[in-house]
């Protein structure tokens, strides 16, 4: 397109707010007429934008300076204190047609243009009104700048920005500022229905048909102030920043009634305008420089539900010792801290239970002095209620504070989420955009007074049951044809058990035959277990079937009746995460919480792990040992374990079994070896077909002396080169 | 407030501690050494009862100066790398109701070292930290006096 031509001889009568002075008016003309020929040569040597950015505009100050914003967090930062003008520059606007930014120039009085260098270039314009103006934008569905003032002498005026070459620019009035008299400070070009938008002082909510120039109120949006900066995102949201304290609200058009809700804490000024390009998102896909939260979104966590957010770009204030951005949440349980190695999660720590009706102790450990900011949802509702801030403003210093939150005595059991915010801003909301800081969420537990929680191995850490699954025949002793990692938590209350934690998660399943996994609780009867508090997830998703097996007897928790409907095979690989090259993401992860209707007394609670077992997927064939397929029959227990009452006790003894029921000895061979092996780490097992005695030489003294040398076998520096599938933390 | 803490140790004697027990039959990690050859997993024997555990027990006992005001809060943690305690690995949490508590837990192997540390609510501060060392403590009882 061809702008304004640089070398042209500006017309005398374009030059008529000259006559406002007192110098004679042929003298200002010539030289005006100078001055703007000097300037617009300068056009044609600056660069537009290279793009259409994300990021937004806005000018401040008497003599101006240009900051970049980030919509999403508030975030800004000066791009120019020195515009090559000494006042103001007002009604910006980014223009999507040519990339370059343009505001009404108040030293000179007209129209001017921004290069990507930040120079202000005026641009003569013939019947320019004789007065500044602070209100403008440039249309996305056609390239004119369209400015706008109040008052019987003024109104709303268009200028055609890409006028045939050789062709002067001229303004010109759509209508007087009597017809349309509305007051507002900005307005902005929604992108895609040709209407502009403004948010008055009372909070009304205007749409301007710049064709016509007629305005309709579409309502009240719910917040007052001046708003000198609006802007679109390519989403057709609005948003408007407030003067007086620098907040950004965003406002949804589609709503049949639009309200503005607060979106982002941004820079403040008595003087402001804003602009940005309407055709960016407000993040664009490949941003990584913003923090989100990972709870559930019902809590505001993505972009979308204007979820918690702060902006990187400082990076001097943070929870912890590392925080990473992204272009949107990733919410649980689908959150990159869990899914990736890297978790940002690492700043609040919770040294005690929360105890209802009791304190709980945390340390919050801060990059520098900063305000923190939380939020518990006590009443499991799925949000942070007004009540349910523990820290507001609260003064953090650089290094490790202790906390002390009260939990209050109408706090729901259960598990539940929190919310900690850090930033240079003293208050800030749950949800919401920060220029600076991070938001860390967490899932904790809130119990009864006065619980002791037990956790094995350690909470975070675990342990690892691995399976021969060849039974009752010797298989190749690589102890990978089932891996399973556990942990377990359970609470007790004044010396009784009352609730019990188990996760895992399915590490290997290297071989071919279908193996189930179930978990007995040896000396608990099933009638103990309350089954309307039974809780059962795989991979974070709620099961409706309980996986309580029995209804006496030894409870039994079937976790999965074949391996194989969980997880597949790496491309390439003829198992799951066994061979070198098939390092998958584990693809199945567990988690059961039990309640105990009368409570279990500590004393005769068996030992974590439990007795975690496998058995055959039934109508799946086996070995040769087998006519017919044994189905849940058949079990393989961990050593010093007892088969449960399904277990047909005609596979004992047959094939390589040399048990010894009378003795309580089951799955031994000849030797005494066992099928299964419980490791007190998340155990990197052999690799496919490596006996486990070749993977980790030690295993062998170990075992022959009883336990009582080299009891540390099982960990990777005891492991021989190349023969372990990597598998710890 | 007079804070009397000690680990009930020989080798911590110095702390105020006296030992009760001794380590010197505790399974141990020495560094590896040759091994025979032999033919793989399934010619090993192992001894008659053997289970293959690979995780031992560790009794402590905590006793708390009657002068300490009550609610003192008791944590057992994994140790950072700077000895001090993990909270986030923790294998015991519980508020402290009575000057003594005593319990059992379940170290794995490999793990060398845990931290015994009590808390006061009002004002929140830690007011002890111990730590057990494998190697130095065995798996004798673990005394914490405080």
């Amino acid at each position: 397109m061809q702008l304004y031509p640089t070398n042209r001889v500006q017309p005398l009568d374009s030059l008529a707010r000259a006559k406002k002075t007192k110098q004679p008016v042929r003298l200002m003309q010539i030289l005006l007429i100078s001055v703007f020929a000097a300037m617009a040569s300068r056009v044609g040597m600056a660069d537009p934008f290279s793009s259409c950015p994300s990021q937004a505009f806005l000018v401040q100050d008497t003599t101006a300076r240009l900051y970049g914003v980030n919509l999403a967090t508030g975030y800004y930062e000066l791009l120019s204190d020195d515009l090559g003008t000494s006042e103001r520059v007002n009604g910006l606007a980014f223009n999507f047609h040519d990339n370059y930014l343009y505001g009404w120039d108040y030293a000179n009085g007209t129209l001017a243009r921004i290069t990507s260098n930040y120079e202000v270039v005026p641009l003569p314009i013939l019947d320019l009104p004789d007065a500044n103006f602070y209100v403008g934008d440039i249309a996305v569905h056609q390239n004119s700048y369209f400015f706008y003032r109040p008052g019987h002498s003024f109104g709303l005026y268009k200028v055609e920005l890409d006028r045939p070459a050789g062709t002067p620019l001229r303004a010109e009035r759509i209508v007087d500022g009597s017809t349309l008299n509305i007051p507002v400070f900005d307005l902005a070009f929604h992108p895609t229905n040709s209407f502009a938008y403004a948010v008055s002082r009372s909070g009304a909510l205007y749409e301007i048909d710049t064709e016509t120039g007629g305005a309709t109120v579409r309502g009240n949006v719910g917040v007052t102030g001046t708003f000198g900066a609006a802007y679109f995102d390519v989403d057709g949201y609005l948003y408007i920043s407030r003067n007086s304290d620098g907040q950004i609200f965003r406002i949804d058009l589609t709503a049949s009634a639009p309200s503005a809700e607060f979106f982002a804490y941004g820079p403040a000024s008595n003087n402001n305008d804003g602009a940005r390009c309407a055709m960016a998102p407000i993040i664009p896909v490949d941003n990584s420089l913003i923090d989100f939260g990972d709870a559930p979104d019902s809590f505001g966590t993505t972009l979308s539900t204007n979820g918690a957010r702060h902006d990187l770009g400082n990076g001097q204030i943070y929870l912890g010792q590392t925080v990473d951005g992204e272009s949107d949440a990733w919410t649980h349980p689908l959150a990159d801290d869990t899914a990736d190695a890297s978790n940002d999660d690492d700043g609040v720590v919770m040294v005690s239970n929360f105890d209802v009706g009791r304190p709980a102790i945390l340390i919050a450990e801060s990059s520098a002095p900063a305000f923190l900011n939380a939020w518990i949802d006590w009443n499991q509702s799925g949000q942070f209620d007004p009540e349910e801030k523990v820290f507001s403003q609260l003064y953090v210093d650089t290094g490790e504070n202790n906390l002390l939150v009260d939990v209050p005595i109408w706090a729901k059991e259960g598990s539940t989420w929190a919310r900690f915010r850090i930033s240079s801003t003293p208050e800030v909301g749950p949800i919401g955009g920060v220029g600076d800081g991070e938001v860390e969420d967490y899932q904790i537990t809130v119990s009864s007074q006065g619980t002791t929680v037990t956790s094995y191995p350690a909470a975070g850490e675990w342990i690892t049951t691995a399976f021969e699954d060849n039974w009752p025949l010797i298989g190749d002793f690589d102890m990978n044809d089932l891996v399973v990692h556990l942990r377990t938590e359970h609470i007790a209350l004044d010396g009784t058990v009352v609730g019990l934690q188990i996760e895992g998660e399915v590490a290997a399943v290297g071989g071919d035959y279908h193996n189930g996994f179930a978990i007995r609780l040896e000396g608990i009867d099933a009638a103990s277990i309350a089954p309307t508090a039974l809780q059962f997830w795989i991979n974070d998703i709620a099961q409706t079937t309980s996986p309580l097996e029995n209804s006496s007897g030894d409870a039994v928790f079937v976790v999965m009746q074949d391996a194989w409907d969980y997880v597949t095979r790496g491309e390439g690989c003829r198992f799951y995460r066994t061979e070198a090259g098939c390092e998958s993401d584990v693809q199945m992860s567990f988690k059961l919480r039990i309640a105990f209707l009368d409570g279990v007394p500590e004393s005769s609670f068996p030992a974590p792990p439990f007795d975690p077992f496998l058995f055959a997927t039934p109508g799946h064939d086996r070995s040769y040992v087998f006519t017919q397929p044994p189905g849940r029959g058949l079990e393989i227990h961990l050593p010093g374990k007892l088969p449960t009452d399904r277990f047909d006790a005609t596979y004992l003894n047959l094939a390589d079994d040399h048990s010894d029921p009378a003795n309580n000895v089951f799955f031994r061979t000849d030797t005494g070896m066992p099928w299964a092996l419980q490791i007190g780490a998340r155990w990197s097992y052999p690799l496919e077909f490596i006996d486990v005695d070749d993977a980790y030489p030690l295993f062998e003294p170990f075992v022959s002396s009883g336990g009582q040398t080299f009891i540390d076998w099982y960990i990777d520096e005891n492991a021989a080169d190349r023969s372990i599938f990597p598998n710890s933390e | 407030m007079r804070l009397l803490l000690t680990i009930m140790l020989v080798a911590l004697s110095g702390c105020g501690g006296t030992s009760t027990g001794t380590s010197d039959d505790s399974p141990t990690t020495a560094t590896p050494s040759p091994v025979p050859e032999h033919d793989g997993a399934a010619s090993i024997r192992p001894p008659a009862g053997f289970e293959f555990a690979t995780s031992q027990t560790l009794p402590i006992e905590i006793e708390v100066a009657a002068s300490e005001p009550s609610g003192l809060y008791l944590t057992v943690c994994r140790a950072t790398d700077h000895l001090t305690s993990d909270y986030r690995r923790c294998l015991m949490k519980t508020r402290m109701d009575d000057t003594q508590l005593t319990r059992s837990i379940e170290v794995p192997n490999d793990v060398d070292r845990l931290v015994v540390a009590l808390w006061r609510m009002q004002p929140t501060q830690r007011v002890a930290e111990h730590v057990w060392n494998r190697e130095r403590d065995g798996l004798v009882t673990f005394r914490v006096r405080h």
